[in-house]
This record gives C-alpha cells, sequence and structure tokens, in this order.
C-alpha cells in the first residue's frame, strides 16, 4: 500500500511537476505577458531599459530622485559615463572576475525596476486604447464600402460596355450634356444587349470620351476587409475540406482496387512542405490554370487571389480529414450495414441512417480542426500571396504581424492577437457544445 | 562494446568542446547580419579577404533577404543584436539610432572617406550612425538594341515617353516589363513620381509632415501624380499583375519588353539572363520641362555598428568599416558586387554602362533623393507599397491612398 502512494508521489515529482513547469513557462507566462503588452503602446523596437541618458538628464532626473544609495550606486555599475563625458552608456558587457559577460534578465529586471520607480518607463500603459482602435481607427481590419473606377484614362477606349455598366456606374454619374454625348459614342446594340464604340470618331472626340470615362465610370464596392477575408477563408475551408475529406474517405472505403496506393496519394500533400507547396501552386496558377480556365490573372488578382488560397488550401487539408473520416468509418461495426443492407436499405439510405450518425465523433474533431486551422491560418497564406495582391488575402494573422513588424505597433498588434484568441475560442466552443449535444442525442 | 563506444564517443564530443572553447578565445567572431540577396556570395568573398588580412578575426554572415527589419527588431528586442548591421539608409538608420541601439561613429576616420553629401543619409541629430556604402539609382532601364531597331531615342519629357510607348506598342513590343504582383517596386515608383512633381518642394513638406501639418497630396497635382501611374499600367504587360520580380527580368532581358522601371540593382539579373544585354539607364520623366528630369538616386545600404556588443568587438567591428575604404575592398565591391560605392575617388571605370549613366547623373548633380527612405519605416513599408498597389489594382482610389497615407503619417509621428 505504502509503495503504492509512494510511486504516485514520485511519478507526481517525475511527470506532472515539470510538465506543469514547463506549461507555466511556456503558455501560462507569456500569455499574461502579451495580455500586459496589449494595455501599452509599446513599439517592438524601443529597448525595455533605455540604452544611454544625456549627463544631466542622469545626474538630475535618476541619480537625484533616488533616496536609496544602494540602489543609485547599482545604477551607475552600469551606466558608465563615456569617454567625452557627455553621455550615460548602458554596459551590457561587464567585467567580472577578468572575464567580459553580458549583464543577466535578472539584472535588467533589477535595472528596470529601479527606474521605474523614479517614474521612467519606455512602454506607456494606455488601457483598453488599443482595443478600442481596433474598431475605430483601422481601415483594413472590417469590411468597408470603397470606390472603384472602371477605366484607366491611358488604356485604349473600351470597344464596348455592357448594359448594366453602362446604365448603373456610367449614365446616373453624368450631366445631360455628357450623357447625351457619351450615347452619341456608344450605340446601343439591341442584339448583343451591349453599347459599341461607334466606329470614325474623331482624335479629340476620342480624348474627351476617355476622359470622361475615367472620371465617371465607378462604382461602390464592399470591400471584404481582414475580417471578411478571414470569414470567407473560414468557411469555404471548413466546408469543403471536410465535404472533399469525406467524399474521398467513402470512397476508397469501398473494396476498389489500389486504395492503399490512393490512399497515400490524397495523403501525400500533407506530408509537404507548406513553402514547397506553395512555390508549386504559383507555378500552376501562372502556367496550368490560364490554359484550363482561360483567366490569365489567378494569384494577382484582388478578385481571385482568395479564391485560390482557398483551393490550395483544401487541396493540402483534405487528406489529413480523409484519414480522419476513414479511421471512423472503419469503426463502424459492419453487422449494422449489413444488417441495414438486409432489411431492403438502398446505397443512400445506409449512408444517411447508419454510416452518417455514427460518424459524428469523427465530424466533431474534423470540424473543430479546420475551423481552428483556417482562424489563424498564416504559412500558407503568406508563402503563395504574402497576404496580397493589396490586402486582399490579408487574414488576421498576417494582419498582426504586419503591425507587429511592418508598422511598428507590438501593443496594438498583441490586442489584436488576444482579439482572435477569444475569436477562436468562442467559435470553437459553440460548435464543440452543439456538435456534442447532437452527439449525445443519438 | 556497446558502452565502448559511448565512451569513446562521449569523449570525443567533450574534446571537441574544449578544443572549440579553447580556439572561441583566442579570435573573435563578429556577427554580420545584411540584407542584400544580390551579393551574397560576394559578401564571402568580401569577409574572405579581410580575414585573411585580420586572421584573428572572423565574420560570420547572416542573409534576411525579405522583411530583414522584422527579423532584426526581434533580435535586438531579444538581446541578441548581430555586431554589423546593414541598414536601409535614413529612416531605418534614424529609428535604431532613436532607440539607441547603434553606435556612435562620427569620430571614426573612415567617415572621412566617403563623399560628404552622402552623409545626410546616416546623420540623426547631429552625429553619425553608419557608414554609407552604397549609391543605387531608380529609373529606366532601356534595351539600346530595341530602341535603335525601332528607331526611338531616349525620352527626356513625359510627352516624349508618351510617344516612344506608343511606337513601341505599335511595334508589338511591351514598352515597360512591371512587376504589380509585389508591392516594393511599384511602391518604388509611386514614390518616385511624387518626389519628381514635388521637386523643389520635398524637403519643407517633408519637414511640415513630420509636424503633423500636411497632407501627402499637397506638394503634388494629385491627378497627374496618379495619371502617371494609370500610364504606367496601361504601357504594362496586361499580365503584369501576376509577374514578379523573376517574370519582370524574364520579359526584360529576352527583350519582349523594352523598358523596365526598376533599381540598378535589377540590372545584373536581367545581365546574367542574357550576357548580350546592352543597356542604358536614364531618368523617368514625369513632365514635359526636361530640367525636372532627375534620376532617383540615393545612398541604399549602409553598414551600422551595435552599441550593445563588447568592447572587443565593437573594435574589431570599426576595423572592419575601416578596411572597408581600403582599395582593395572597394575593388571586390566595384567589381564583384557591382555596386557604385560611396569612398571618395573610388576607381568605377571597369564599371558596365548602366552604372556610368548613373555615375553621370551623380556628378552632375541632377538627381532627387529617395524621398521614400525618409518617410516613417511604417509610411513607406505599408502605406505607401500597398497603396500604390491597391490603386493599379483597382483597388483603391487617389483619394483613399492617399487619406491612409496621411493617416499612417500621424500615427507614426505621434509616437
Amino acid at each position: 500500500m505504502t509503495g503504492k502512494k509512494w510511486s504516485r508521489v514520485l511519478y507526481f515529482i517525475l511527470f506532472v511537476l515539470p510538465a506543469l513547469a514547463l506549461y507555466g513557462t511556456f503558455f501560462i507566462k507569456p500569455f499574461v505577458e502579451g495580455i500586459q503588452y496589449s494595455f501599452t503602446d509599446w513599439n517592438g523596437v524601443v529597448p525595455e531599459i533605455p540604452l544611454s541618458f544625456e549627463r544631466g538628464q542622469f545626474e538630475r532626473d535618476v541619480l537625484g530622485k533616488l533616496r536609496d544609495t544602494h540602489k543609485a550606486d547599482y545604477l551607475r555599475r552600469f551606466y558608465v559615463l563615456d569617454e567625452e563625458g557627455g553621455v550615460y552608456r548602458l554596459t551590457t558587457w561587464i567585467e567580472e572576475r577578468g572575464r567580459e559577460r553580458q549583464i543577466t534578465q535578472w539584472e535588467r529586471n533589477r535595472i528596470k525596476g529601479i527606474l521605474k520607480s523614479v517614474g521612467i518607463s519606455s512602454i506607456r500603459f494606455i488601457g483598453l486604447e488599443n482595443f478600442k482602435n481596433i474598431f475605430r481607427t483601422d481601415l483594413r481590419f472590417l469590411p468597408r464600402k470603397e470606390r472603384v473606377y472602371l477605366h484607366n484614362e491611358f488604356s485604349d477606349l473600351p470597344s464596348s460596355i455592357g448594359t448594366r455598366e453602362m446604365r448603373r456606374d456610367l449614365i446616373p454619374h453624368l450631366s445631360n450634356e455628357e450623357r447625351s454625348f457619351v450615347e452619341s459614342c456608344y450605340v446601343f446594340d439591341e442584339a448583343a444587349r451591349i453599347y459599341r464604340l461607334r466606329a470614325g470618331l474623331e482624335a479629340g472626340e476620342r480624348e474627351r470620351l476617355g476622359r470622361i470615362l475615367s472620371a465617371k465610370m465607378y462604382r461602390d464596392r464592399l470591400i471584404p476587409g481582414v475580417v471578411g477575408f478571414t470569414a470567407f477563408f473560414t468557411v469555404c475551408n471548413v466546408i469543403f475540406a471536410n465535404l472533399l475529406g469525406l467524399v474521398l474517405a467513402l470512397a476508397l472505403d469501398t473494396r476498389i482496387r489500389l486504395r492503399n496506393v490512393l490512399r497515400s496519394c490524397f495523403f501525400l500533400p500533407n506530408v509537404l512542405s507548406l513553402i514547397v507547396v506553395a512555390f508549386m501552386w504559383s507555378f500552376v496558377f501562372r502556367l496550368i490554370f490560364p490554359k484550363l480556365t482561360g483567366i490569365d490573372i489567378w494569384l494577382g488578382s484582388p478578385e481571385l487571389a482568395p479564391v485560390a488560397v482557398v483551393i490550395v488550401s483544401v487541396w493540402q487539408a483534405c487528406g489529413y480529414y480523409m484519414v480522419i473520416y476513414l479511421a471512423g468509418l472503419q469503426t463502424i461495426p459492419q453487422d449494422l450495414v449489413e444488417a441495414a443492407e438486409v432489411d431492403g436499405a438502398s446505397w443512400w439510405q445506409r449512408l444517411r441512417h447508419v454510416k452518417l450518425p455514427l460518424l459524428l465523433p469523427a465530424f466533431t474533431i474534423c470540424l473543430f480542426l479546420t475551423l481552428a486551422n483556417s482562424l489563424k491560418c498564416f504559412d500558407l497564406i503568406y508563402a503563395l500571396t504574402g497576404g496580397g495582391p493589396g490586402y486582399a488575402t490579408t487574414s488576421i494573422v498576417i494582419d498582426i504581424y504586419n503591425n507587429a513588424y511592418l508598422q511598428n505597433q507590438f501593443g496594438y498588434a498583441t490586442a489584436k492577437a488576444i482579439l482572435l484568441c477569444l475569436i477562436i475560442m468562442a467559435v470553437t466552443g459553440l460548435q464543440l457544445f452543439l456538435t456534442k449535444r447532437k452527439e449525445i442525442e443519438l | 562494446m556497446k558502452r565502448l563506444v559511448m565512451r569513446t564517443l562521449c569523449l570525443v564530443l567533450l574534446l571537441g568542446l574544449v578544443v572549440g572553447g579553447i580556439s572561441a578565445e583566442q579570435k573573435v567572431r563578429l556577427n554580420l547580419f545584411f540584407y542584400k540577396q544580390e551579393i551574397v556570395s560576394q559578401m564571402k568573398e568580401l569577409t574572405d579577404a579581410f580575414s585573411a588580412k585580420y586572421p584573428n578575426i572572423e565574420i560570420s554572415l547572416e542573409i534576411v533577404p525579405n522583411e530583414s527589419m522584422a527579423v532584426l527588431r526581434t533580435r535586438m528586442a531579444g538581446g541578441n543584436a548581430p555586431d554589423i548591421i546593414q541598414l536601409q539608409s535614413y529612416a531605418s538608420v534614424f529609428e535604431f539610432a532613436r532607440a539607441g541601439w547603434l553606435a556612435d561613429l562620427s569620430k571614426e576616420p573612415v567617415m572621412k572617406k566617403v563623399v560628404p553629401a552622402t552623409l545626410n543619409s546616416v546623420t540623426y541629430k547631429g552625429k553619425q550612425y553608419a557608414l554609407p556604402m552604397d549609391v543605387a539609382g531608380i529609373g529606366i532601364i532601356y534595351n539600346k538594341d530595341l530602341f535603335a531597331k525601332y528607331g526611338v531615342k531616349p525620352p527626356t519629357t513625359f510627352s516624349e515617353l508618351k510617344s516612344v510607348c506608343a511606337t513601341l506598342k505599335a511595334k508589338g513590343v511591351t514598352p515597360f516589363a512591371s512587376m504589380f504582383k509585389v508591392n516594393w517596386s511599384v511602391g518604388h515608383f509611386l514614390s518616385m513620381v511624387h518626389t519628381t512633381l514635388a521637386g523643389e518642394k520635398l524637403l519643407p513638406w517633408l519637414e511640415k509632415m513630420n509636424q503633423g501639418k500636411a497632407s501627402f497630396a499637397d506638394p503634388v497635382n494629385v491627378k497627374q501624380l496618379f495619371s502617371i501611374l494609370d500610364f504606367y499600367k496601361a504601357n504594362s504587360d496586361p499580365n503584369a499583375a501576376e509577374m514578379d520580380w523573376n517574370e519582370q527580368q524574364a520579359a526584360f532581358a529576352g527583350g519582349k519588353a523594352a523598358m523596365m522601371v526598376q533599381g540598378l540593382w535589377s540590372y545584373g539579373a536581367a545581365k546574367s539572363t542574357n550576357p548580350k544585354l546592352n543597356c542604358g539607364f536614364i531618368p523617368f520623366p514625369c513632365t514635359d520641362d526636361p530640367k525636372d528630369t532627375k534620376l532617383f538616386a540615393d545612398v541604399d545600404s549602409t553598414f551600422a555598428l551595435s552599441a550593445t556588443s563588447s568592447r572587443e568587438r565593437l573594435k574589431a567591428a570599426k576595423l572592419f568599416l575601416e578596411w572597408l575604404a581600403s582599395p582593395e575592398a572597394i575593388k571586390i565591391w566595384v567589381e564583384r558586387c557591382k555596386l557604385v560605392p560611396t569612398f571618395k575617388g573610388a576607381d568605377v571605370k571597369s564599371m558596365d554602362q548602366p552604372f556610368q549613366d548613373l555615375v553621370y547623373y551623380l556628378n552632375s548633380g541632377r538627381t532627387n533623393p529617395w524621398a521614400f527612405a525618409m518617410y516613417p519605416v511604417a509610411v513607406w513599408e505599408d502605406a505607401t507599397k500597398n497603396g500604390a498597389q491597391e490603386y493599379l489594382l483597382g483597388r483603391k482610389t487617389p483619394e483613399q491612398v492617399i487619406a491612409y497615407i496621411d493617416e499612417v503619417w500621424r500615427r507614426e509621428i505621434a509616437k
């Protein structure tokens, strides 16, 4: 009995404690620090403790204010007057017992603490400002309306204009005189239902027409923004990756030939490095897709790039979900399916009423994984389009990365990251709650 | 047997550790961080030549081509700054100097050896924080053979450029090889046109901008600025939105396009694709007054030293900067790296024609400074580059592009 008790204590010390310690240092601590940073205006460049002080400032504002001489002496050890005598510099390398060493984190924290006690800190606390700004001043986070001009002044005049463009995007923006001029140049073709450019226009007329078209032919369009794109990407990815995974699993669960080879084939994209996948597909989109679809520009077009990203993501992910669904299918007792068959159930009825309900646990997992993965997708999009063209494929995580590293707003980016974390927790929590309830109902 | 193997292995590893420790003791190891991806192997030559002269200093190279600033910031924040840092001129140098990360080089003798006009790009609050290394230009690199074949002359005004493009288009040659898929090149284009149109007003405008009293639209005629972008788009390959650096170089080097608006650094890439290429280099004309047509040229890269290095390493790093001004180093810089040096009296006669063109414009003073390098980093990296790309892809209006630039600029100076 005692032996068992001791072994339990031993297990606790040997396994649970280290695990908790690791969890604390690598998850809880950064998370708490992240929450702290999200309330500050840290820009990511300013060092934690100032690397140098002007002489007067240091002697007056720091040493002068410090009551405790120990603290002042401690600071003097690290801040040394440089050769010209005008500036106190932080010596990050100090000599100790004849060897040079870098100052430790502990010493840094002590310096930071002392400086803070006299009111010097490089990072300012700004409360909920960051979180408010996400919704108030960020011009590309939320969906918004933007105006798009349809004609480039230096391009040739379009030989025809569609009825919709003409009647919705051009005519309402024209004065009466301009309207009659445009209508005299573009003649309505009843048969094809488009406006055709009249032949034999003079150079002056062409120029005037070009000016009118470039200035007045526009439409207001909803730009999805970062949130819109992430939502689009998530919805498409969840639907298509699961659907394709399920279809592949059903197909490969039958007794067709070469099924093992096929299973490996469909799983293979998941083994490849994402960078390789991105390079491969950028070639495919440039060289093969234009021939297949007749559309020349994929990754460079703001309208089609999001679709392209979804295609690659689904292609890459569906093999993985196929494996999970396959495992689920193989746990279904064969006798149930056979009993249904004996009862005269058709293939569809067997699928709908026997197999799919029993697949619900696999479905729960797959849905959870696809949701979480697409909400925090970064690497694939980054390698494929870099978030471009413009911001057309910028997911929330790429946006966070841009805020932090391109725009020097670490505090703001951290606030967004916390927000994303909450969104992911809420969405996946809701999904788990709903699907689990469904599972219990069965 | 197994135990014996393990023991020997341990011994060997231990020995290696001791030996490694000893040799590390004797040598000074420096870290050099750089972003210029076109000179990766050449940098190795340069540091090897240095180590041959100073055998007790070893320089290990680290190349981070894209987003080097992002990597650098995290390295600095982690207390792990490289000893020698290649930085872009102006804003990047200023940013790190302001935060106190860079060593003050004002008193170093090597700073006296560079052309004084280049020191602007590294001077922050009266002190110099980096050594200017190369001058680069952004303009039109044109294919001389194609120009001769179709009987067109290098344009000096915007009207001439329009007629050159019309002629080329009529002959079935794409006027410009462009890359709209990646945002940096179009960002350069927007800033270049903006600077040329602003002319004399540029520096007063920048000052006002940094006080929060101006808008990006102020020094220029917005309509004219964006109509030049329209012009550029209309004379580019219809597939430009799908093209990046490689496709641009291929289109230009292969003779499918007669010009490209690029920095001179891309000449090397085009030349290596097609060694027979015969090129010239001219400014991009934006107005009909030939006097306004100036080359967009300035200091490109600089070397800065980390203020947080140990004293010993800082000394060794300064020695390296000193050595860069020696004829031996300049020779590698010019002949192998193919970069125009900033040192006084450097010999550049061996360089190709486009570089000679650049030096000609530099010497005659017909240049505009790189305004984009003076914008706050976030304004350039984010608002300008993306704004230009979004405009060209029909995603944003001129007003929206300018509003976003102004907004980011305000946010930056408020910090």
